[in-house]
């Protein structure tokens, strides 16, 4: 964490805080095509005419129009760059407030000396990380959820995930959750009627509408939380392990699949004793691929350690690949490999393609799974990257087919509703009579639980840990 | 000139009571009431208590007030509502003979000397400096220095009946003027709310072989905390009937005959106390509504039929009633009816119910836009109390909302205004753990001695109070020892460590039993009243404290202060919601989160932006 991280309560003082701000909101590490200024505030727009001169006879900049404009150093007149100044009044912008973006020329050392003039010169403050983002949130362009869908959208390495992240944006997961919390209504009348209006309605409607809300509620918490179970690491950034004893293969493959040479690749069992990881991609996909050490008993400390290594990757991994020789091949070593990473792919190497043997075959339809195998010729320079990349995806894809839930804050708030769920219904089931006051206090609990799922408590607490996670800018 | 330390405009249930409380303190009191009304009718159901309305009896009567007494006397069958519904939400509901209940507040009120009733209608009401005068009829003219309305529903009252419009506060009885023309001062807004009530029915023409006796439970507490438990009237039973296809399409046939329904009445009526109207044409599809016959008293032949109250032509009245089991050949003793009438709106009054801008002025009852005897009565005590309390120089009276239902009614009515007319109910509290009858004597004990009165109901108060704290230290420190093993295995309780304490909260076993046990098996004895709140107590003590400490935890967020400007230029807040935004004005969350009708999208905006 840089010095910018910013505690809870700062990002309470930034609420509070109307300085027009500054950033730049393109990377800014080298040389780019184009970097984009972008200032947010309670400005107007005629304020800054010491620094953007219009080029040509075109009048003032009009709304959401972009104009070719020249940057001024405001010391000596002088022309610092051109470019275009889209300028978006309060409060129709992306934070609410009055905005203006500036393309120019992606050089990080210009932008910098611009912005640092807009910074004396106008008493503007330069943006602390996730504060326009903070200001739209504050100015209410986007509820909490939205905001989670922003966060993911901007570190989402897999188009499933980025799917996932524009129907948060969207705020259609924070329907669901309106739709979830009316439910909640729905069952807290139910109690009060039973308790306040058995009489006029009688006893078994009443129990009726108590048990019919409350059912509505659990298939809720139910769906959120298997919705919320997938391991999340998986999703967010998805690694490839690939396992297997000693001189399978695995080092050539994950240089076949990264298309370079990034391990060392020798005859000789037990070359790769660390574990090696490498972005691999796929179909605009972006998956972290891993090559460990070869699993065997070994006498040699540092080895030996590799193995420990990759049982931990194995345990973490989103997809196991198995990579085994058919030569030598072994049934039982087969199998217990199998056992231990149960892979979501196989890929036999060093077989000959026309004639696979009989024995291999036997034990791979002896699985009592199905899954994908492939052979591998002995020169291995056969192999099909697509088909491995398909395969993966296809395995990523089938997590998102139920829109699993990925904040971490909302489902740390469901997993405490499933709990208070599963409390409470052994409550409203309980047979000596229902004890409707009591039930009544430990829905609220239940409510108020919801309610934070929803954003609908002090955010205080919560603000920090969302926005920290924002690159400056945005 | 007639001169009174307070004079109370009304004698029914709020002003006796108002009268009954301020008298303690020996205070020269007068209730001016309508001649030929008796004191404390009750003019639509024959019952006092009820889920909520029980507590606040109880309540009534630990402050030393009349009701649970009243009820006692007239009550002519007793009954434990919701029993099976755990032991916090169980409240007494008891019918009374109503001839009964006012005759014995004549001669309760009678007998108190410096109580003078006066049956006059009146005129005018003016301020003179710090006096109040009371202009009559028959050119009397009375002053006091504390003034409390409890006009009921005859400011403005207008009865409608089908197409007919009578002026008049109830059925046989004239309207006052309206709240406007009676004070010559300004007491700003008023408004208008509907209430409604049953035909009456002639019990020689029901058919009680069709309908479902509901007899007169015995076991069920008196009200007044010093009653022991037998009963002071002949005990009668209350019949159950229901209605049916046929009675829900007669009047959904005429639903442009109900004043309610055809514009004929524009004024609010309550949504917890429906009439049959508003059920047949709220709830479509719902034919069967339970309808209770209750007497009226037992010298008289009218019975009550609850839950089928009542506006429309007398014709179809008659004729939607004879397709009721039980009552095809029922003849109709009176009509129903409904009326509107004027209510002071209460957020001008303070939380001991005195004007802001009028100081000594005070307002009870359904004038505040409740329903319900209860309601009335208990509003009429803080009232009383108050008035009494302001005139010695004495600290005000005020019930809190966590400590009892009429804090809470109170709390409510003062803190918003109301569209429609307010009834108690156990939702409403945020502590109905804790607000129940058996330990009204407990709560109600700090308040009570506020008042620094000596009387043998305070003697009372203070020994049982007594006797729970010493209860209640004794069992907890009853010790898990021999003698407490041997009466464990002489229930054959299953689990033979469990501490007394612990063996209350066992949710198969009826605490109040358990305790009485234990007691019995230690040879030490307590008054039952004791042991069951004791026991209670106990068991929920651990729940109690929780939900105060999660509600002191969500009073943080309720008591976040709204900016109206930013909630109502808002993008994110429905037209619908600015609406009753507008209209509302609600100051705080809290009060934005109790108007019906806000959506979760408003309050989490507001919730997220409220920092």
């Amino acid at each position: 964490m840089g010095p910018l991280t910013n505690t809870a309560s700062n990002y309470l003082n930034l609420l509070n805080n109307e300085d027009i701000i500054i950033a730049c909101a393109t990377p800014s590490s080298g040389p780019m095509g184009i970097s984009i200024i972008r200032i947010s505030g309670l400005f107007d727009v005629n304020q800054f005419n010491s620094m953007i001169k219009i080029s040509g006879p075109m009048g003032p900049l009009k709304p959401r129009k972009s104009t070719m404009i020249h940057v001024l150093d405001p010391n000596t007149s002088l022309s610092l760059d051109t470019g275009l100044a889209t300028y978006f009044p309060a409060p129709n912008s992306f934070t609410g407030e009055s905005v203006m973006e500036l393309s120019l020329h992606g050089n990080p050392r210009l932008i910098e000396k611009i912005i640092d003039l807009f910074i004396v010169f106008y008493n503007l403050r330069h943006a602390e990380p996730g504060e326009f983002t903070l200001r739209a949130y504050k100015n209410k362009k986007l509820n909490l959820s939205q905001v989670e869908g922003l966060d993911l959208l901007l570190h989402a390495t897999t188009q499933p995930l980025i799917e996932l992240s524009q129907y948060m944006l969207s705020g259609e997961l924070q329907n669901e959750f309106f739709n979830f919390k009316l439910c909640f209504d729905n069952h807290q009348a139910s109690i009060d009627i039973l308790t306040d209006f058995s009489e006029d309605i009688g006893e078994e409607t009443g129990f009726n509408n108590l048990f019919k809300s409350w059912n509505q509620i659990k298939e809720y918490v139910t769906d959120f939380y298997n919705r919320s179970l997938v391991p999340m690491d998986h999703l967010i950034k998805p690694n490839i392990v690939l396992f297997g004893p000693p001189n399978a293969g695995k080092s050539t493959l994950f240089n076949i699949l990264l298309g370079y040479k990034r391990s060392l690749v020798s005859t000789e069992a037990g070359t790769t004793r660390d574990y090696i990881k490498e972005s691999f991609f796929y179909d605009h996909n972006e998956f972290l691929l891993i090559d460990t050490a070869g699993i065997r008993e070994s006498d040699n400390s540092l080895e030996s350690e590799g193995i420990v290594f990759t049982h931990k990757n194995l345990r973490d991994a989103f997809v196991r690949v198995l990579i085994f020789s058919a030569i030598n091949f072994s049934s039982e070593d087969f199998n217990n490999f199998i056992k231990l990473g149960s892979p979501s792919l196989i890929i036999i190497t060093h077989v000959d393609k026309n004639s696979v043997s009989p024995l291999i075959l036997s034990n791979i339809n002896k699985l009592s799974l199905k899954i994908p195998v492939i052979f591998v010729d002995l020169l291995i320079d056969s192999f099909d990257k697509n088909l491995f990349g398909k395969i993966i995806l296809a395995d990523l894809i089938s997590y998102y087919s139920y829109k699993p839930i990925v904040s971490n804050r909302q489902r740390i708030e469901i997993i405490k509703i499933y709990k208070l769920m599963l409390y409470y219904d052994s409550l409203i089931k309980s047979d000596n009579g229902t004890d409707m006051a009591l039930l009544s206090n430990e829905f609220r609990a239940l409510r108020s639980s919801a309610n934070g799922l929803i954003g609908l408590v002090n955010v205080d607490e919560i603000l920090g840990h969302i926005f920290n996670n924002f690159c400056i800018g945005k | 000139m007639s001169l009174f330390d307070l004079i109370i405009l009304g004698g029914g249930h709020a002003g006796i009571e108002a009268a009954y409380c301020s008298s303690q303190f020996g205070l020269k009191v007068a209730i001016i009431t309508l001649p030929n009304i008796g004191l404390a009718s009750a003019p639509c159901n024959p019952s006092i208590g009820g889920i909520g309305k029980g507590q606040v009896v109880k309540e009534i009567d630990a402050l030393g007030g009349l009701m649970g007494i009243l009820a006692d006397y007239a009550g002519i069958q007793y009954r434990t509502l919701n029993e099976s519904k755990g032991l916090a939400v169980q409240s007494t509901r008891i019918q009374i003979d109503k001839e009964l209940y006012s005759k014995h507040a004549e001669e309760i009120i009678g007998k108190i000397s410096n109580i003078t009733v006066l049956r006059k209608k009146v005129m005018k009401i003016s301020k003179e400096e710090n006096t109040f005068k009371v202009a009559c009829d028959e050119e009397k003219v009375f002053y006091s220095k504390k003034l409390i309305v409890t006009a009921g529903t005859f400011l403005g009252g207008k009865l409608h009946c089908g197409n007919s419009i009578n002026i008049g506060g109830r059925i046989d009885q004239p309207a006052s003027d309206t709240v406007n023309s009676l004070f010559d001062f300004n007491i700003k807004t008023t408004k208008r709310f509907k209430t409604g009530t049953p035909a009456r029915i002639d019990k020689n023409s029901i058919n009680f072989s069709k309908v479902e006796e509901q007899p007169s439970d015995d076991s069920v507490r008196n009200m007044h905390l010093w009653h022991n438990s037998s009963r002071f009237s002949k005990q009668v039973s209350c019949f159950l009937t229901r209605t049916n296809s046929k009675t829900l399409e007669l009047i959904r046939i005429n639903k442009d005959k109900s004043p309610m329904y055809n514009g004929q009445i524009t004024a609010v009526g309550a949504r917890y106390c429906p009439s049959i109207e508003d059920k047949a044409y709220r709830y479509p599809d719902k034919d069967i509504h339970h309808v209770f016959l209750e007497p009226e008293g037992l010298d008289l032949d009218s019975f009550y039929p609850s839950g089928i109250s009542t506006s429309l032509p007398k014709d179809i009245q008659e004729s939607f009633i004879r397709t009721i089991d039980g009552l095809e050949n029922a003849q109709i003793l009176k009509h129903g009816y409904a009326v509107e009438y004027d209510v002071m709106d209460t957020s001008h009054l303070t939380l001991s119910l005195e004007h802001k801008t009028v100081p000594g002025l005070y307002f009870a009852g359904q004038i505040n836009g409740t329903s319900g005897y209860e309601e009335a009565a208990g509003q009429g005590l803080v009232a009383g109390f108050n008035a009494g309390l302001s005139l010695l120089s004495l600290e005000r009276l005020i019930l809190n909302r966590n400590q009892s239902y009429i804090g809470l009614m109170i709390d409510d009515l003062v803190s918003s205004d109301r569209d429609e007319p307010y009834r108690l109910f156990t939702a409403r509290s945020e502590n109905r753990l804790f607000l129940r009858e058996d330990n009204a004597f407990l709560r109600m004990y700090h308040y009570r001695k506020l008042l620094n009165l000596h009387t043998n109901h305070d003697f009372m108060l203070e020994k049982i109070n007594f006797e729970y704290e010493l209860c209640k230290n004794w069992l907890n420190s009853l010790q898990s020892d021999g003698n407490w093993k041997i009466w464990l295995n002489s229930i054959n309780y299953v689990q033979n460590d469990v501490p007394p304490k612990d063996i209350l909260k066992d949710p198969n076993l009826d605490p109040r039993h358990i305790l009485k046990n234990i007691l019995e098996f230690f040879n030490i004895e307590f008054s039952s009243d004791v042991i069951v709140s004791v026991a209670i107590d106990t068991k929920y003590q651990g729940y109690i404290d929780k939900a105060l400490e999660q509600f002191e935890s969500m009073q943080k967020l309720e008591n976040k202060k709204l900016s109206l400007d930013k909630l109502l230029q808002s993008k994110n807040v429905s037209f619908e919601c600015k609406q009753r935004i507008k209209k509302f004005e609600p100051k705080t969350f809290g009060q934005l989160q109790r108007l019906a009708g806000i959506r979760p999208a408003t309050l989490a905006v507001v919730a997220s932006d409220a920092l």
